[in-house]
Protein backbone atom coordinates (compact mmCIF):
# COMPACT_ATOMS: atom_id res chain seq x y z
CA UNK A 1 0.00 0.00 0.00
CA UNK A 2 2.66 2.35 0.90
CA UNK A 3 4.70 1.83 -2.52
CA UNK A 4 1.20 2.36 -4.08
CA UNK A 5 0.72 6.03 -2.26
CA UNK A 6 4.21 6.60 -3.17
CA UNK A 7 3.87 5.97 -6.59
CA UNK A 8 0.65 7.83 -7.07
CA UNK A 9 1.60 10.55 -4.88
CA UNK A 10 4.70 11.21 -7.65
CA UNK A 11 2.66 11.10 -10.47
CA UNK A 12 2.01 14.84 -10.07
CA UNK A 13 -1.05 16.38 -9.94
CA UNK A 14 -3.96 16.86 -12.38
CA UNK A 15 -5.51 20.02 -14.79
CA UNK A 16 -9.19 20.19 -12.91
CA UNK A 17 -12.16 19.11 -15.81
CA UNK A 18 -14.36 22.84 -15.98
CA UNK A 19 -18.39 21.08 -16.61
CA UNK A 20 -19.07 24.68 -17.99
CA UNK A 21 -16.00 24.31 -20.51
CA UNK A 22 -17.05 20.52 -21.34
CA UNK A 23 -20.47 21.98 -22.27
CA UNK A 24 -19.54 24.49 -24.14
CA UNK A 25 -16.83 21.80 -26.09
CA UNK A 26 -20.43 20.20 -26.89
CA UNK A 27 -22.73 22.48 -27.19
CA UNK A 28 -20.98 24.49 -30.24
CA UNK A 29 -20.37 21.21 -32.24
CA UNK A 30 -23.60 19.74 -32.00
CA UNK A 31 -25.32 23.22 -32.90
CA UNK A 32 -23.16 23.65 -35.60
CA UNK A 33 -23.76 19.90 -37.06
CA UNK A 34 -27.33 20.59 -36.53
CA UNK A 35 -27.50 23.80 -38.64
CA UNK A 36 -25.04 22.42 -41.20
CA UNK A 37 -27.86 19.47 -42.24
CA UNK A 38 -30.78 22.51 -41.70
CA UNK A 39 -28.57 23.90 -44.54
CA UNK A 40 -27.97 21.01 -46.78
CA UNK A 41 -32.13 19.84 -46.48
CA UNK A 42 -33.55 22.95 -46.35
CA UNK A 43 -36.18 24.79 -43.64
CA UNK A 44 -39.60 23.62 -44.13
CA UNK A 45 -41.47 26.13 -46.44
CA UNK A 46 -44.07 26.84 -43.91
CA UNK A 47 -41.62 27.87 -40.95
CA UNK A 48 -42.71 31.37 -40.62
CA UNK A 49 -46.09 30.43 -40.45
CA UNK A 50 -46.07 27.60 -37.88
CA UNK A 51 -43.73 29.43 -35.38
CA UNK A 52 -46.40 32.06 -34.94
CA UNK A 53 -48.27 29.17 -33.93
CA UNK A 54 -47.94 28.93 -29.57
CA UNK A 55 -48.12 24.76 -29.50
CA UNK A 56 -45.57 24.73 -31.99
CA UNK A 57 -42.92 27.47 -30.59
CA UNK A 58 -43.64 25.37 -27.64
CA UNK A 59 -42.40 22.51 -28.66
CA UNK A 60 -39.44 23.22 -30.40
CA UNK A 61 -38.31 25.22 -26.62
CA UNK A 62 -39.35 22.31 -25.00
CA UNK A 63 -37.08 19.72 -27.53
CA UNK A 64 -34.36 22.50 -26.78
CA UNK A 65 -34.76 22.48 -23.08
CA UNK A 66 -34.57 18.75 -23.52
CA UNK A 67 -31.55 18.58 -25.27
CA UNK A 68 -29.61 20.92 -22.81
CA UNK A 69 -31.01 19.37 -19.66
CA UNK A 70 -29.71 16.34 -21.25
CA UNK A 71 -26.63 17.47 -22.09
CA UNK A 72 -25.73 19.20 -18.60
CA UNK A 73 -26.60 15.92 -17.03
CA UNK A 74 -24.53 13.77 -18.95
CA UNK A 75 -21.43 16.19 -17.85
CA UNK A 76 -22.90 16.21 -14.32
CA UNK A 77 -23.03 12.40 -14.35
CA UNK A 78 -19.12 12.06 -15.74
CA UNK A 79 -18.30 13.30 -12.70
CA UNK A 80 -17.86 10.29 -9.98
CA UNK A 81 -20.40 12.48 -7.38
CA UNK A 82 -22.15 14.23 -10.14
CA UNK A 83 -20.80 16.89 -8.75
CA UNK A 84 -22.89 16.79 -5.68
CA UNK A 85 -25.89 18.55 -7.29
CA UNK A 86 -27.79 15.26 -8.52
CA UNK A 87 -30.21 18.08 -8.74
CA UNK A 88 -29.40 18.32 -12.76
CA UNK A 89 -31.09 15.00 -13.40
CA UNK A 90 -34.73 15.34 -12.89
CA UNK A 91 -35.66 18.10 -15.48
CA UNK A 92 -34.73 15.60 -18.28
CA UNK A 93 -37.40 13.02 -17.66
CA UNK A 94 -39.47 16.00 -16.33
CA UNK A 95 -39.38 17.40 -19.94
CA UNK A 96 -39.61 14.40 -21.51
CA UNK A 97 -42.27 13.58 -20.04
CA UNK A 98 -44.17 16.83 -20.40
CA UNK A 99 -43.32 16.44 -24.38
CA UNK A 100 -44.93 13.35 -24.42
CA UNK A 101 -48.08 13.71 -22.13
CA UNK A 102 -48.70 16.89 -24.18
CA UNK A 103 -48.72 14.98 -27.66
CA UNK A 104 -50.70 11.97 -26.14
CA UNK A 105 -53.63 14.39 -24.59
CA UNK A 106 -53.50 16.00 -28.48
CA UNK A 107 -53.54 12.73 -29.63
CA UNK A 108 -56.53 11.66 -27.93
CA UNK A 109 -58.35 15.36 -28.28
CA UNK A 110 -58.99 14.60 -32.03
CA UNK A 111 -59.37 11.41 -34.76
CA UNK A 112 -56.67 9.22 -34.83
CA UNK A 113 -54.77 9.33 -38.55
CA UNK A 114 -52.54 6.07 -38.68
CA UNK A 115 -49.21 6.98 -39.61
CA UNK A 116 -47.92 5.13 -42.64
CA UNK A 117 -44.84 3.17 -42.82
CA UNK A 118 -42.79 5.93 -44.71
CA UNK A 119 -42.07 7.57 -40.86
CA UNK A 120 -38.24 5.10 -41.33
CA UNK A 121 -37.47 7.79 -43.25
CA UNK A 122 -37.51 10.49 -40.18
CA UNK A 123 -35.65 8.00 -37.57
CA UNK A 124 -33.01 8.20 -39.79
CA UNK A 125 -33.16 11.23 -40.65
CA UNK A 126 -32.99 11.72 -36.59
CA UNK A 127 -30.00 9.53 -36.21
CA UNK A 128 -28.13 11.88 -38.47
CA UNK A 129 -29.11 15.21 -36.44
CA UNK A 130 -28.07 13.14 -33.31
CA UNK A 131 -25.18 11.03 -34.46
CA UNK A 132 -22.64 13.95 -33.90
CA UNK A 133 -23.78 15.78 -30.50
CA UNK A 134 -24.13 12.08 -29.01
CA UNK A 135 -21.37 10.67 -29.90
CA UNK A 136 -19.62 14.07 -29.20
CA UNK A 137 -21.48 13.98 -25.35
CA UNK A 138 -19.81 10.13 -24.66
CA UNK A 139 -16.48 11.01 -25.91
CA UNK A 140 -16.09 14.17 -23.26
CA UNK A 141 -18.21 12.15 -20.58
CA UNK A 142 -14.97 9.40 -21.18
CA UNK A 143 -12.45 11.77 -20.10
CA UNK A 144 -13.67 12.39 -17.11
CA UNK A 145 -14.83 9.21 -14.95
CA UNK A 146 -18.36 8.51 -14.19
CA UNK A 147 -19.82 6.04 -11.71
CA UNK A 148 -23.40 6.00 -12.95
CA UNK A 149 -22.54 4.68 -16.71
CA UNK A 150 -26.02 4.01 -17.87
CA UNK A 151 -27.53 6.80 -16.49
CA UNK A 152 -25.06 8.62 -18.31
CA UNK A 153 -25.25 6.47 -21.88
CA UNK A 154 -29.17 7.80 -21.51
CA UNK A 155 -28.16 11.13 -21.00
CA UNK A 156 -25.70 11.66 -23.48
CA UNK A 157 -28.90 10.03 -25.85
CA UNK A 158 -31.21 11.67 -24.96
CA UNK A 159 -29.16 15.05 -25.22
CA UNK A 160 -27.86 14.00 -29.36
CA UNK A 161 -31.67 12.54 -30.34
CA UNK A 162 -33.21 15.56 -28.58
CA UNK A 163 -31.22 17.97 -31.13
CA UNK A 164 -32.25 15.03 -33.79
CA UNK A 165 -35.84 15.68 -33.09
CA UNK A 166 -35.86 19.38 -32.94
CA UNK A 167 -33.68 19.21 -36.23
CA UNK A 168 -36.60 17.33 -38.13
CA UNK A 169 -39.06 19.52 -36.71
CA UNK A 170 -37.26 22.18 -38.90
CA UNK A 171 -37.09 20.37 -41.71
CA UNK A 172 -40.01 18.32 -42.44
CA UNK A 173 -43.82 19.49 -42.43
CA UNK A 174 -45.52 17.20 -40.42
CA UNK A 175 -48.52 17.75 -38.31
CA UNK A 176 -49.90 14.61 -37.95
CA UNK A 177 -49.52 13.85 -34.07
CA UNK A 178 -49.67 9.79 -34.22
CA UNK A 179 -46.86 10.15 -36.77
CA UNK A 180 -45.05 11.97 -34.27
CA UNK A 181 -45.60 10.12 -31.57
CA UNK A 182 -44.80 6.95 -33.58
CA UNK A 183 -41.42 7.92 -35.76
CA UNK A 184 -40.15 10.47 -33.91
CA UNK A 185 -40.50 10.87 -30.06
CA UNK A 186 -41.51 6.80 -30.22
CA UNK A 187 -37.55 5.72 -31.52
CA UNK A 188 -36.21 8.54 -29.51
CA UNK A 189 -37.41 7.29 -26.04
CA UNK A 190 -36.49 3.42 -27.26
CA UNK A 191 -32.77 4.33 -28.52
CA UNK A 192 -32.21 6.28 -25.64
CA UNK A 193 -33.29 3.25 -23.47
CA UNK A 194 -31.06 0.91 -25.91
CA UNK A 195 -28.59 2.80 -24.54
CA UNK A 196 -28.77 1.95 -21.06
CA UNK A 197 -27.28 -1.69 -22.17
CA UNK A 198 -23.89 -0.20 -23.85
CA UNK A 199 -23.15 2.24 -20.89
CA UNK A 200 -21.05 0.57 -18.83
CA UNK A 201 -18.92 -0.39 -21.94
CA UNK A 202 -18.93 2.58 -23.16
CA UNK A 203 -18.08 4.89 -20.22
CA UNK A 204 -15.62 2.21 -18.43
CA UNK A 205 -12.51 3.85 -16.79
CA UNK B 1 -15.21 17.52 10.56
CA UNK B 2 -12.07 18.73 11.59
CA UNK B 3 -10.13 16.16 9.49
CA UNK B 4 -12.61 16.59 6.59
CA UNK B 5 -11.82 20.05 5.85
CA UNK B 6 -8.16 19.39 6.33
CA UNK B 7 -8.23 16.37 3.85
CA UNK B 8 -9.82 19.30 1.64
CA UNK B 9 -7.20 21.73 1.81
CA UNK B 10 -4.51 19.28 1.23
CA UNK B 11 -6.60 17.85 -1.69
CA UNK B 12 -6.66 21.67 -3.05
CA UNK B 13 -2.51 21.91 -2.38
CA UNK B 14 -2.36 18.42 -4.36
CA UNK B 15 -4.43 19.90 -7.35
CA UNK B 16 -1.56 22.36 -8.13
CA UNK B 17 0.95 19.91 -7.67
CA UNK B 18 2.24 19.26 -4.02
CA UNK B 19 3.10 16.15 -3.91
CA UNK B 20 3.34 16.11 -0.43
CA UNK B 21 0.29 17.10 0.74
CA UNK B 22 -1.00 14.52 -2.20
CA UNK B 23 0.70 11.87 -0.41
CA UNK B 24 -1.07 12.91 2.74
CA UNK B 25 -4.42 13.13 1.12
CA UNK B 26 -4.07 9.06 -0.22
CA UNK B 27 -2.90 8.24 3.32
CA UNK B 28 -5.87 9.45 5.03
CA UNK B 29 -8.56 8.16 2.44
CA UNK B 30 -6.78 4.58 2.46
CA UNK B 31 -7.32 4.49 6.45
CA UNK B 32 -10.62 5.67 6.10
CA UNK B 33 -11.51 3.68 3.16
CA UNK B 34 -10.02 0.33 5.19
CA UNK B 35 -12.34 1.41 7.92
CA UNK B 36 -15.65 1.53 6.24
CA UNK B 37 -14.93 -1.22 3.49
CA UNK B 38 -13.64 -3.50 6.88
CA UNK B 39 -17.51 -5.08 7.15
CA UNK B 40 -18.21 -4.81 3.78
CA UNK B 41 -15.84 -7.79 1.98
CA UNK B 42 -13.88 -10.81 3.57
CA UNK B 43 -10.26 -9.74 4.92
CA UNK B 44 -8.34 -11.24 2.39
CA UNK B 45 -10.03 -9.04 -0.22
CA UNK B 46 -9.68 -5.88 1.81
CA UNK B 47 -6.36 -4.44 0.79
CA UNK B 48 -6.70 -5.00 -3.07
CA UNK B 49 -10.39 -3.14 -2.98
CA UNK B 50 -8.74 -0.40 -1.27
CA UNK B 51 -5.82 -0.19 -3.78
CA UNK B 52 -8.31 0.00 -6.62
CA UNK B 53 -10.01 2.53 -5.05
CA UNK B 54 -6.83 4.85 -4.38
CA UNK B 55 -6.27 4.06 -8.23
CA UNK B 56 -9.30 5.32 -9.01
CA UNK B 57 -9.31 8.48 -6.96
CA UNK B 58 -5.87 9.14 -9.03
CA UNK B 59 -7.29 8.72 -12.38
CA UNK B 60 -10.19 11.01 -11.46
CA UNK B 61 -8.72 13.67 -9.05
CA UNK B 62 -9.12 16.12 -11.94
CA UNK B 63 -12.70 16.00 -11.78
CA UNK B 64 -12.42 16.96 -8.19
CA UNK B 65 -13.21 20.52 -7.45
CA UNK B 66 -12.15 21.77 -4.44
CA UNK B 67 -15.07 24.37 -3.28
CA UNK B 68 -17.10 20.35 -2.62
CA UNK B 69 -16.81 18.32 0.45
CA UNK B 70 -13.92 15.34 -0.33
CA UNK B 71 -15.21 12.40 1.52
CA UNK B 72 -18.49 12.63 -0.30
CA UNK B 73 -16.46 11.96 -3.77
CA UNK B 74 -14.47 9.49 -2.30
CA UNK B 75 -17.24 8.01 -0.52
CA UNK B 76 -18.94 7.55 -4.63
CA UNK B 77 -15.81 6.08 -5.82
CA UNK B 78 -15.53 3.66 -3.24
CA UNK B 79 -19.05 2.33 -3.77
CA UNK B 80 -18.61 2.21 -7.67
CA UNK B 81 -15.54 -0.29 -6.83
CA UNK B 82 -16.99 -1.99 -4.46
CA UNK B 83 -19.77 -3.05 -6.75
CA UNK B 84 -17.78 -4.18 -9.34
CA UNK B 85 -16.04 -6.07 -6.89
CA UNK B 86 -18.76 -7.84 -5.23
CA UNK B 87 -19.71 -8.61 -9.21
CA UNK B 88 -16.93 -10.46 -9.70
CA UNK B 89 -16.57 -12.18 -6.67
CA UNK B 90 -20.18 -13.66 -6.70
CA UNK B 91 -19.41 -14.56 -10.74
CA UNK B 92 -16.65 -16.08 -9.83
CA UNK B 93 -18.45 -18.09 -6.83
CA UNK B 94 -20.64 -19.50 -9.63
CA UNK B 95 -17.79 -20.77 -11.59
CA UNK B 96 -16.74 -23.18 -8.72
CA UNK B 97 -19.95 -25.30 -9.42
CA UNK B 98 -17.47 -28.24 -7.63
CA UNK B 99 -17.75 -31.29 -9.63
CA UNK B 100 -16.40 -32.81 -6.06
CA UNK B 101 -20.12 -32.00 -4.37
CA UNK B 102 -21.39 -34.12 -7.02
CA UNK B 103 -19.36 -37.12 -5.68
CA UNK B 104 -20.14 -36.51 -2.28
CA UNK B 105 -23.95 -36.93 -3.22
CA UNK B 106 -23.18 -39.87 -5.29
CA UNK B 107 -20.21 -41.69 -4.74
CA UNK B 108 -20.85 -45.46 -4.04
CA UNK B 109 -17.75 -48.22 -3.94
CA UNK B 110 -19.39 -51.74 -5.47
CA UNK B 111 -21.28 -52.79 -8.45
CA UNK B 112 -24.66 -53.59 -6.23
CA UNK B 113 -24.23 -50.45 -4.32
CA UNK B 114 -23.47 -48.80 -7.57
CA UNK B 115 -26.82 -50.00 -9.12
CA UNK B 116 -29.62 -49.14 -6.56
CA UNK B 117 -27.59 -45.80 -5.74
CA UNK B 118 -28.37 -45.24 -10.01
CA UNK B 119 -32.39 -46.08 -9.11
CA UNK B 120 -32.29 -44.15 -6.47
CA UNK B 121 -30.57 -41.14 -7.79
CA UNK B 122 -33.02 -41.63 -11.53
CA UNK B 123 -35.80 -41.20 -8.96
CA UNK B 124 -34.78 -38.03 -7.35
CA UNK B 125 -33.88 -36.59 -10.83
CA UNK B 126 -37.03 -37.30 -12.05
CA UNK B 127 -38.75 -35.17 -9.16
CA UNK B 128 -36.72 -32.24 -10.87
CA UNK B 129 -38.04 -29.47 -13.14
CA UNK B 130 -37.12 -30.91 -17.16
CA UNK B 131 -34.51 -27.83 -17.42
CA UNK B 132 -32.67 -28.91 -14.14
CA UNK B 133 -33.16 -32.81 -14.89
CA UNK B 134 -31.67 -32.36 -18.63
CA UNK B 135 -28.58 -30.08 -17.03
CA UNK B 136 -27.63 -33.17 -14.40
CA UNK B 137 -28.17 -35.52 -17.20
CA UNK B 138 -25.19 -33.98 -19.32
CA UNK B 139 -23.16 -32.94 -16.59
CA UNK B 140 -23.25 -36.19 -14.61
CA UNK B 141 -24.54 -39.01 -16.68
CA UNK B 142 -22.52 -37.83 -19.97
CA UNK B 143 -19.46 -35.87 -18.22
CA UNK B 144 -20.12 -32.63 -20.58
CA UNK B 145 -18.54 -29.40 -19.17
CA UNK B 146 -20.39 -26.21 -18.15
CA UNK B 147 -19.82 -25.10 -21.82
CA UNK B 148 -20.90 -27.96 -23.65
CA UNK B 149 -24.38 -28.72 -21.73
CA UNK B 150 -24.56 -24.71 -22.61
CA UNK B 151 -24.48 -25.08 -26.18
CA UNK B 152 -26.26 -28.35 -26.18
CA UNK B 153 -29.62 -26.97 -24.74
CA UNK B 154 -28.85 -23.51 -26.27
CA UNK B 155 -28.64 -21.94 -23.04
CA UNK B 156 -25.85 -19.51 -21.88
CA UNK B 157 -22.78 -20.80 -19.57
CA UNK B 158 -24.38 -18.43 -16.46
CA UNK B 159 -27.84 -20.48 -16.98
CA UNK B 160 -26.24 -23.34 -16.45
CA UNK B 161 -24.02 -23.01 -13.48
CA UNK B 162 -27.23 -21.71 -11.69
CA UNK B 163 -29.87 -24.37 -12.77
CA UNK B 164 -27.01 -26.95 -11.80
CA UNK B 165 -26.58 -25.34 -8.39
CA UNK B 166 -30.14 -25.51 -8.21
CA UNK B 167 -30.49 -29.13 -8.82
CA UNK B 168 -27.92 -29.99 -6.95
CA UNK B 169 -29.19 -28.26 -3.59
CA UNK B 170 -32.52 -29.83 -4.37
CA UNK B 171 -30.92 -33.25 -5.25
CA UNK B 172 -28.91 -32.96 -1.64
CA UNK B 173 -31.94 -32.29 0.39
CA UNK B 174 -34.25 -35.15 -1.22
CA UNK B 175 -31.35 -37.70 -0.41
CA UNK B 176 -29.90 -36.56 2.50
Amino acid sequence: MDTLIARLAADGGARRASPWKTLAQWALPAVLSVAALLWLLGLRDDLSARLSDPAFLAELLLLGALAASSAIAAIWLSYPDIRQQSFVLYPPPILLGVLLAFYIWQLLQSPIVMPGMDGMECVVCILMFGALPTVLALLLMRRNATTHPRKGAMAATLAGLGLGCLGIRLCEPQENVAHLLAWHYGPMVVFTLLCVFFGRRWLRW
Amino acid sequence: MEKNRTIEALMRQAQSGDAKAYMQVLEQVSAWLTRRLRSKVPAADLPDLVQEVLISLHKSRHTYDSGRPFLPFVAAIARYRLADHLRKSYANQEDAVDMADWEDVFAAEDVTERLHEREYVSKAVATLKPNQQKVITLMYREECSVEETAERLGMSVSAVKVTAHRAYKILRKAMS
